[in-house]
């Protein structure tokens, strides 16, 4: 400690009693692993996008208002349009280093989602949402399912062609509830749409009562981190059932994630540099019911696109009520979808028979059930993100949409299904290969870490 | 080839009034140049400027690279190599023919009716006469017509209630369902895009002057060539990016991302302990 830090820290220690606290937080152990730090990385994304947010709500107008663009973008000059579109392309043209701040924003909320759905894979795929940590496996997902609402809220504040299209299939979802569908998208849209309410609402929810609950449930997740300790890969020679390795908070854990935040900060902002994440001002303002014919919503909204784009044109009409294809596609299959998610630890536990508590982290391999999970539950999100992009991949092949569409339609049906089954079976017969079965306390899979597998007897 | 429009920029300026007293004058230029462009434009269909050497190149070109489906006498014939109907070319506008050539469906490489980027293989002064010998040979009605220059930001508005429903946002090209492609727009020229509008070739619907008017496909094409210029990032020169495109970016943004906490992560670690290294957690998770 240099003596100025020793000499503040005394004077706070003498007011607030600090050294035992602060004592047992830098001591807080973090074991060393890279894929550790992809919780980090979106933690970091998010100081980012709240002090980019913070300096693009100084100059963004959250209103639809018609307003005639004064700025210095030759292509609108003294045309109408709505105000909050104008304020984008002022960012964009006339404030200072605001289309870099805004390209950061749009980045950093790439990376903080991307971060989000290789942490969750990586918390899901060894195991560490096992008793006793669900509850922040489900604070997890709550994180994820607000991020993606937060970035479709902000991918719409700009009120571009893009934007518009965007709301207009998302009112169309909430029509498409049945019974209160109408009630309930007047109720969120304030009328129908396009109406003057969308983005002043979506401007309250993006930048206050989103990220308000999103910064307070990190908060939590990271209170019950700190509380519940890490989970840790298996070393041998250790117990990690009782022990945790790893480095000390303060200083090795400290200048890991202090390089590990400039790094990121860095990375983001190199590409904001070289890639126009976010611009606009060429597609010109949302005008009600033009529509362009390559309209895509971001990368994390692909998978529900792609079942929209997949879903035929279903309609039941039951005495009282009409379920459409939207409908199916918008809300039942990704509800399903989240419910997997989130029943899946219990479901786990309940199959095995597992008991007691589980700090130490499994190969996917050697739990069938997750392995096969897993891949079915990925693939399909990923064969539907692709179907999103069916109009793109069909103009770089040369397949009618049709054809692949049909392909699309095809393969999320029977690929998640069959490569779910494949590797069950793989996984399984590797553990009946090594004479075992998935073992139902932490003491026996560590046992058999700790063992060479030439000393285990097969069971027969 | 014609030269592309300038778009036309305009200052901020505060009072109305002077507004509507520019906008009347750029009105009359409108005209002006419309009218200009007119003159010009009627001049090779009705074959006037065509010389007799003109006259035998069409002709050459014709029956070297037309006549074998299309016939002798433009009246249509089966194509040898596929059996399909080629269609008659003696009862189209010469801005029809004009267009084929312009934007590479004619004479096919491939496939005449896959719409994304296509070579074109008859152009300049070979296109031309080539055109100017078939309006005299089969007695083509029409004419070549260069839009006037237009204003950008006008043609924004015109372009995406018109044309972005099938060319896409920022013309860059779409689908049109049954293995039908829109072509991207950004690579053609002010003329070829007024004769499309006009014609409305193949999948594409015809729009007549009441629908967009001449003043309105020179807005277009403006808003096109600027589009076409807009300045891109520094070192990719990237314009903005389709949503697809950009996901692109973010797999290689997670890339980097995943070799960067792998480098950092993988350290041994920033601070060896002297002492020994595990640190035994006092509380533990209970068992």
């Amino acid at each position: 400690m240099t003596p100025l830090f020793a000499l503040l820290f005394d004077q706070l220690d003498d007011r607030l009693r600090l050294r035992r606290p602060g004592r047992a937080v830098a001591n807080k152990v973090f074991p060393h692993h890279w894929s550790f730090l992809l919780g980090e990385v979106a933690l970091f994304s998010l100081i980012v996008l709240v002090a980019t947010g913070i300096f693009l709500t100084l100059f963004y107008r959250p209103s639809t208002e018609p307003v005639i663009y004064t700025g210095s973008n030759p292509l609108y000059v003294g045309t109408s349009m709505p105000a909050a579109f104008e304020s984008i392309l002022r960012m964009s043209e006339d404030v200072p280093g605001a289309l870099l701040i805004r390209r950061i924003h749009r980045g950093a909320s790439h990376l903080f989602l991307a971060a989000t759905v290789l942490h969750m894979l990586r918390i899901l795929l060894t195991g560490a949402f096992r008793k006793p940590r669900e509850l922040n496996y489900h604070l997890g997902i709550v994180l994820l399912t607000l991020a993606i609402a937060e970035g479709f809220l902000g991918y719409s504040l700009p009120y571009d062609s893009l934007a518009g299209t965007g709301i207009r299939i998302a009112y169309s979802e909430v029509l498409s509830f049945p019974f209160v569908g109408d009630r309930l998208a007047f109720w969120i849209f304030g009328g129908e749409f396009p109406t003057g309410d969308v983005i002043p609402r979506f401007f309250a929810f993006h930048v206050l009562v989103v990220p308000g609950i999103i910064i307070g449930t990190v908060s939590l997740h990271l209170l019950l981190l700190v509380r519940q300790k890490h989970t840790q890969f298996p070393r041998t020679g250790i117990d990690g059932h009782r022990m945790i390795v790893g480095k000390p908070l303060w200083p090795a854990q400290f200048a890991e994630s202090a390089t590990l935040m400039l790094w990121t900060a860095g990375l983001l902002t190199l590409a904001a540099v070289f890639i126009p994440w976010s611009d606009v001002a060429l597609l010109g303002p949302y005008v009600p019911a033009e529509v362009g014919n390559n309209a895509q919503p971001d990368w994390f909204m692909f998978w529900l696109e792609g079942v929209l784009r997949m879903i035929p044109a279903l309609e039941w009409d039951l005495p009282g009520l009409t379920i459409s294809g939207p409908f199916i596609a918008g809300v039942v299959l990704p509800g399903l979808v989240f419910g997997a998610l989130i029943a899946y630890p219990f479901i786990e536990r309940r199959v095995y028979h597992l008991s007691g508590e589980w700090h130490v982290l499994q190969n996917p391999l050697d739990i069938p059930l997750r392995a096969a999970y897993a891949i079915g539950t990925f693939s399909f999100v990923l064969i539907a993100s692709a179907a999103a992009t069916n109009d793109q991949l069909s103009r770089l092949t040369g397949i009618p949409i049709e054809t692949a569409t049909w392909g699309f339609r095809i393969a999320s049906m029977f690929v998640p299904p069959v490569l779910a089954f494949l590797l069950y079976r793989y996984s399984k017969g590797r553990l009946r290969r090594r004479g075992l079965a998935v073992a139902s306390s932490e003491q026996e899979a560590d046992s058999r870490f700790h063992e060479p597998a030439s000393e285990q007897q097969p069971v027969t | 080839m014609h030269p592309l429009p300038r778009p036309r920029t305009r200052t901020p300026r505060a009072a109305a009034g002077e507004r509507s007293r520019n906008r009347a004058w750029l009105g009359w230029a409108f005209v002006l140049a419309g009218a200009v462009a007119l003159l010009v434009g009627r001049a090779p269909a009705q074959g006037q400027e065509l010389t007799e050497a003109e006259r035998a190149r069409g002709e050459t070109i014709y029956q070297q690279q037309c006549l074998q489906c299309h016939g002798g006498a433009g009246e249509g014939a089966v194509v040898p190599q596929s059996g399909r109907e080629a269609p008659p070319v003696n009862d189209v506008g010469v801005a029809y023919v004009d267009l084929v050539l312009r934007t590479g469906r004619m004479p096919p490489p491939g496939d005449p009716f896959d719409n994304r980027a296509r070579r074109v293989q008859v152009e300049g002064e070979d296109r031309r006469a080539l055109v100017g010998w078939m309006a005299e040979a089969f007695e083509l009605e029409g004419e070549i017509s260069v839009p006037p220059e237009g204003n950008a930001a006008e043609g924004l508005q015109v372009y995406n209630d018109n044309c972005a429903h099938c060319h896409g946002n920022t013309g860059a090209g779409g689908v049109a369902g049954a293995g039908a492609w829109t072509p991207a727009l950004l690579g053609y020229d002010p003329v070829t895009i007024a004769e499309a509008t006009r014609v409305g070739p193949f999948e594409m619907p015809r729009f007549s002057e009441d629908q967009i008017t001449e003043q309105q496909v020179g807005d277009v094409v403006a808003y096109l060539a600027e589009v076409r210029e807009h300045r891109g990032t520094p070192v990719f020169g990237l314009v903005e990016l389709n949503p697809v495109y950009a996901s692109a970016f973010v797999a290689l943004l997670a890339v980097a991302m995943m070799f960067s906490i792998m480098w950092i992560g993988g350290r041994p670690s920033w601070f060896p302990d002297r002492t020994p290294p595990p640190t035994d957690d006092p509380e533990g998770p209970q068992t």
